[in-house]
């Protein structure tokens, strides 16, 4: 490679690009911890709601569940492989299936299910060793 | 489809972008460092250009990180010696004052069939002719031949050397560029007057007009004029069409 001569240009194409990288690495990952650490505990009130035979409040969670992921849900696409998105969203929809079914095991396992994508999706934006191999 | 379109134009943008500030140019001018970037820019963009499912940050974050990679190297390079040795490498001796540097080819992997095959493409079909050839960094082999063998030049016959002066590009396409007309120190009056020479009433019927260093105008006309060539002097003639001369027919 040549080293050519660093001109005005260079600088502020570069500081452009950097401040530019340094957005997406911190706005995504600042969005979905939040995301993540609003749903978690809904899921949780799901559980708790299912348990006690409560299939309205549990319904009521589940759709603020929803709401909660449809909120971000164009930033999310922006940032993630459609596929990801769509997965999330048709598990989200099974959850409020098995409630109003009132299927208990069923809604169970599918807050779980909610609980582990969401959990994958906040942990993808995370500077691991295992995330970067 | 109209997404994928827009989709392929925001990367093509990006892709020219980054290219033309990382300074590349053509395929052949490029160090392995520089053609290995090429490509890569090339592949991480061709998958979200075309997936619509795969967002396009996903080719837009990977361009940018190759394109400061490229910067910060390129600014090391420029103000570290040992940065600058240890990416761009150094040209290698291959021929010192006539002796073949067999240590060197040995060092480059290069071979003596390798080595001429190189000196041919300089014109040099013996080594004996060559005083020195380095291999330089971006693979090629430059060739300074021994004193008997160069061509002697006008200094050398204490002959005044003719006016070295670039041609400018009067008229592209049909088309007047102004700024080398005012380069040329001419005026648009003075063009039309030697235009008209050639048969031409309007810029739009000459196909190009550069003149030379030696201040005489070629001018082509159009294919609908003919593609007639004509090279015009830059000098006051007692008849004018004396001036315009055409290259005679073969």
């Amino acid at each position: 490679m040549r080293p050519k001569t660093f001109s005005a240009l260079d600088f502020i194409s570069s500081a452009l690009a950097a401040l530019f990288l340094l957005f997406l690495f911190i706005y995504p990952h600042i969005k979905l911890n939040a995301m993540r650490d609003d749903i978690v505990p809904l899921c949780d009130a799901v559980v708790e709601a299912v348990e006690a035979g409560d299939f309205e409040e549990a319904l009521a969670r589940g759709e603020e569940i929803r709401a909660r992921f449809l909120e971000d849900e164009t930033m999310f696409r922006l940032i993630f492989d459609h596929e990801d998105v769509d997965s999330a969203l048709d598990a989200i929809e099974t959850l409020l299936l098995m409630i109003r079914q009132q299927d208990g095991p069923e809604a169970a396992i599918e807050t779980e299910n909610v609980r582990s994508i969401v959990t994958f999706l906040a942990g993808i934006e995370t500077l691991t060793f295992m995330n970067i191999f | 489809m109209l997404v994928l379109f827009v989709r392929v134009l925001i990367l093509y943008l990006l892709i020219f972008f980054v290219l033309r500030l990382t300074g590349k140019r053509q395929l052949g001018e490029l160090q392995p460092f520089d053609l290995v970037m090429t490509l890569l820019i090339a592949d991480l963009a061709a998958v979200p250009a075309s997936n619509t499912g795969e967002p396009l940050i996903y080719g837009i974050v990977p361009i940018l990180a190759l394109f400061l990679c490229q910067q910060v190297v390129s600014y090391l390079s420029l103000k570290s010696d040992g940065v600058r040795k240890v990416v761009c490498g150094q040209s290698v001796l291959l021929i010192a004052r006539g002796v073949v540097q067999e240590e060197a080819l040995r060092a480059s992997r290069y071979t003596i069939n390798d080595l001429m095959e190189q000196l041919r493409g300089k014109n040099a079909f013996t080594i004996s002719d060559v005083e020195y050839a380095i291999l330089e960094t971006n693979g090629d082999v430059s060739v300074l031949l021994k004193g008997t063998k160069q061509q002697p030049d006008y200094t050398a016959f204490s002959l005044p050397p003719p006016r070295a002066a670039p041609p400018y590009m009067l008229v592209q396409d049909g088309r007047l560029r102004p700024e080398e007309l005012r380069k040329a120190g001419r005026d648009e009056a003075w063009l039309r007057e030697k235009l008209a020479l050639a048969d031409c009433r309007a810029y739009g019927e000459a196909f190009f007009a550069f003149l030379d260093s030696d201040g005489t105008l070629h001018v082509q006309t159009t294919a609908k004029r003919g593609a007639r060539p004509y090279y015009i002097r830059d000098e006051p003639c007692e008849e004018m069409s004396a001036c315009a001369r055409r290259p005679s027919a073969r």
